[in-house]
């Protein structure tokens, strides 16, 4: 299949939506939503009614692939027979991007989900090889994402500081997420407007956007099982006015809303491309 | 082991048995507390969503056996769909030292059947495109042949009678048998058989059999000489499991 590139605003693809999508498409003529991501985790290897679910949609959308299991910092090995196996579906499903979390997820076996890399030189030259080994076998550029933590463990550079030269040293892309940029910033006490401005605009290869859950005055927990809150959709705003526009999608990943309130936060999610594209070509007339 | 991922061993460690595995230099408890709870919730959640009667069976002892598996097993699938199967591996490791009802391991297998043929990768329309195949054979001239994706299962244990309020305590003197299969419209099915239809399928497995030479077969098997009988039995079977997706088709 041909790779088709993201655009505007996008949105998770579960397979809790696959109904509700149906439904929406026998109804309308069109589905405001203008790309799709998926978890490579949840489809590769799937066959029968799974498989043919997401054929149906990846024909006629295009999808981006977001990784949960790569493990990028983890000790073990890299799973080399599996990124085979998933270069091979992206290639099925046409799909030109491929994203993962800065973060590990294994130890001698995958816990399926997200633990906190130690901030240290070590650390960068570690996952720095990995994701060259990554991007040598899926032969696309990665993307990698910033996650939201709870704990931080013993290091010797901040957030910030780990990002920024697993990146330049990488040269890889990047996966911005506002929503954990927000949370990182509640955790651990830093700020959020300063975290953004440092981000280097021409890595962003998209971005994600969700909802959390505040359990304590000083705790997010980032569940995407929530609608996105007010600064965290103003942060989004402030990315798009310093870095430029880029492909955009909510993530929800569970305690579903009906689809018709998750496309209105899609519509959000283009409404703010709309005004920052309005405001950039303004800016750019009067410059 | 570099230091950093000494720190990282350290912090998984605690996740999987915040009982006995320090809390790692640095982090408050309150947040390393918080990674202890998600995990094992996430895994939780998969895991009971995907065996309900054995969760609900286990009751009182089900969250330990979560917690076992957390710490006991090392899951190397990468793949969301195959952490069940994981589970069900580390029930059968670990049978004797968990002292599960013995019926548990044969729950979780029926439990886990439907979802397991629904995600099974072969494609029944590629299947039937080889060539000498047909769906419109005669299927007593011709060779029926099974689809892979038609499972024949059999089960020392009454699973599908499990509950909370029905435990045996001891196996069926016969297994039952129970035929799973997916068909043309992508849904899993389920049929108990009895033992003439397993030898029956059994038979058909070899791929070499016409549906006269089954009959034939079968009249030695049971000792019978009551062809026609026996022929009729065949040939309407043979020709609703072709209907029922159940046969690929009849090569002729």
């Amino acid at each position: 299949m041909k790779h088709r590139h993201p655009d505007g605003a996008g949105l998770g693809f579960r397979r809790a939506l696959v109904g509700p999508l149906d439904a929406w498409l026998e109804e309308h003529a069109a589905l405001p939503v203008d790309f799709f991501e998926i978890a490579p985790e949840n489809w590769l290897g799937m066959g029968g009614r799974f498989a043919a679910d997401l054929r149906r949609y990846t024909e006629k959308f295009p999808f981006v692939a977001h990784g949960l299991s790569l493990s990028l910092g983890g000790f073990e090995p890299l799973d080399e027979a599996f990124l085979h196996r998933v270069r091979r579906f992206l290639d099925e499903h046409g799909i030109a991007i491929y994203s993962e979390h800065l973060s590990y997820c294994s130890d001698e076996g995958h816990l399926y989900d997200l633990m906190p890399i130690p901030f240290t030189e070590e650390a960068v030259v570690h996952v720095v090889e990995r994701i060259h080994r990554t991007q040598e076998i899926i032969g696309r550029p990665l993307a990698i994402e910033n996650v939201s933590f709870y704990a931080m463990p013993e290091g010797e550079m901040s957030e910030l500081e780990f990002l920024l030269e697993v990146l330049r040293r990488a040269d890889c892309q990047l996966l911005l997420d506002v929503n954990n940029i927000h949370v990182n910033a509640v955790n651990h006490g830093y700020d959020a407007d300063e975290f953004l401005r440092a981000i280097p605009a021409e890595r962003i290869s998209y971005g994600h956007i969700a909802g959390h859950y505040q359990q304590e005055e000083d705790l997010i927990i980032d569940t995407h099982g929530a609608a996105v809150i007010d600064p965290v959709w103003r942060l989004q705003s402030q990315a798009f006015e310093q870095h430029g526009l880029y492909p955009v999608l909510l993530e929800r990943d569970f305690n579903f809303p009906p689809l018709e309130e998750l496309l209105r936060e899609v519509g959000q999610i283009a409404q703010l491309q709309t005004a920052a594209s309005a405001r950039n070509s303004r800016s750019g007339t009067a410059g | 082991m570099k230091a950093f991922q000494h720190t990282q061993a350290a912090f998984a460690a605690r996740i999987r048995d915040p009982q006995n595995q320090p809390v790692p230099a640095g982090i408050p408890q309150q947040r390393m507390a918080v990674y202890e709870t998600l995990f094992f919730n996430n895994l939780e959640d998969l895991l009971s969503s995907n065996f309900p009667v054995l969760h609900e069976v286990l009751a009182d002892r089900w969250l330990e056996v979560v917690h076992a598996f957390l710490i006991h097993h090392r899951c190397q699938t990468p793949l969301f769909a195959e952490i069940p199967r994981e589970f069900m591996q580390f029930l059968h490791e670990h049978a004797e030292s968990l002292q599960l009802p013995p019926f548990c391991e044969e729950l979780a297998h029926y439990e886990w059947v439907e979802i397991g043929l629904a995600a099974a990768r072969e494609d029944l329309a590629s299947l039937r495109a080889q060539p000498g195949l047909s769906v419109e054979g005669d299927v007593m001239a011709g060779v029926p042949i099974l689809s892979p994706l038609a499972w024949i299962l059999s089960y020392q244990w009454p699973v599908h009678e499990i509950s909370v309020d029905y435990q045996p305590e001891t196996a069926l003197a016969q297994p039952v048998w129970l035929l799973v299969w997916r068909d043309g419209n992508l849904d899993v099915q389920f049929a108990w058989i009895n033992e003439t239809v397993v030898w029956l399928l059994q038979q058909m497995e070899t791929g070499r059999h016409s549906g006269q030479v089954l009959v034939e077969r079968l009249a030695a098997h049971l000792r019978r000489e009551d062809l026609a009988a026996l022929q009729a039995f065949t040939r309407s079977l043979l020709e609703d499991y072709l209907h029922r997706d159940i046969l690929l088709g009849v090569r002729t």
